[in-house]
């Protein structure tokens, strides 16, 4: 008897995609991390290979439409969930994102929680 | 023998939007004497590639009434929810000028829409969502 079985699950897990809150915290100064510099090519680097606005269908590989990091806009929409899934800060870090590699190192995750607890300077 | 078997699960919890309201509630936003309980109406500007993002709040039996419209075909938006730690898309649309949609939710939960400019230029979009029921809204 051969039995052939096939599941396909379409951006449904178990293990809960977010994580807690970084609760990180933009430093007394500010942050020297901006927009340009920083989120676009860490965006690029880690993450736009499935969210990006001009990805459809299975080229999204399971990231949900609208929610796409190819714009500083888009970033800013779903921040609190690039937060939870990417960022590294005290009381946190997550590593659900990217689920494949490159991933990014722990410095650049913490450098991303604090870029977004000053409020994603462009 | 030789058994083959597929399964497709295509969003966790099944889709909410196909799922049956209570019958005896007025929740039908198509129906003649359907009434809404709240009407959200708004004009957004959005830059190229800007989102605006609203929150509605409720569950069974409430129901919602989903119109967008624009001046050109670029206006992409989206309802999902978040539950089980997850993004569950419900609906979807693309490069449209007008939008109508009747969402019911299958759960109680938070239910977000998004709406996108996905044009070149900045661009005005209405939103009007008519709320029928225990449903509550605030923009993101």
């Amino acid at each position: 008897m051969k039995a052939l079985v096939l599941v396909l699950v379409v951006g449904c897990t178990d293990t809960p995609l977010f994580g807690p809150p970084t609760e990180s915290v933009c430093p007394p100064g500010g942050t020297q991390l901006r927009y340009e510099t920083f989120a676009k090519p860490f965006m690029e680097a880690y993450c736009t290979r499935c969210h990006d606005s001009k990805l459809r269908g299975e080229d999204r590989m399971g990231a949900p439409s609208f929610h796409d990091f190819d714009t500083i806009y888009g970033i800013r929409a779903v921040s609190d969930h690039v937060d939870e899934t990417t960022a590294s800060g005290p009381a946190a870090t997550n590593k659900s994102m990217p689920p494949d590699k490159p991933a990014p190192t722990l410095e650049e995750r913490a450098q991303l929680g604090e870029w977004i607890a000053c409020d994603m300077p462009p | 023998m030789r058994v083959a078997a597929f399964l497709v699960l295509a969003a966790c919890g099944g889709d909410p939007d196909t799922k049956p309201v209570d019958a005896s509630f007025d929740s039908d936003p198509t129906a003649p004497d359907a009434r809404p309980d709240l009407i959200i109406e708004e004009t957004q500007s959005l830059m190229p590639g800007e989102l605006v993002e609203g929150i509605m709040t409720g569950g069974p039996p409430a129901s919602a009434y989903i119109h967008l419209e624009a001046v050109s075909p670029h206006v992409g938006w989206n309802i999902h929810g978040h539950a089980n730690g997850g993004t569950q898309v419900v609906h979807e649309e693309f490069d449209q000028m007008t939008a109508d949609y009747p969402f019911t939710p299958g759960t109680a939960s938070k239910w977000y829409l998004l709406v996108r400019n996905d044009g070149a230029v900045t661009m005005d979009i209405k939103v009007k969502v008519q709320l029928f029921g225990p449903f509550t809204w605030e923009w993101q």
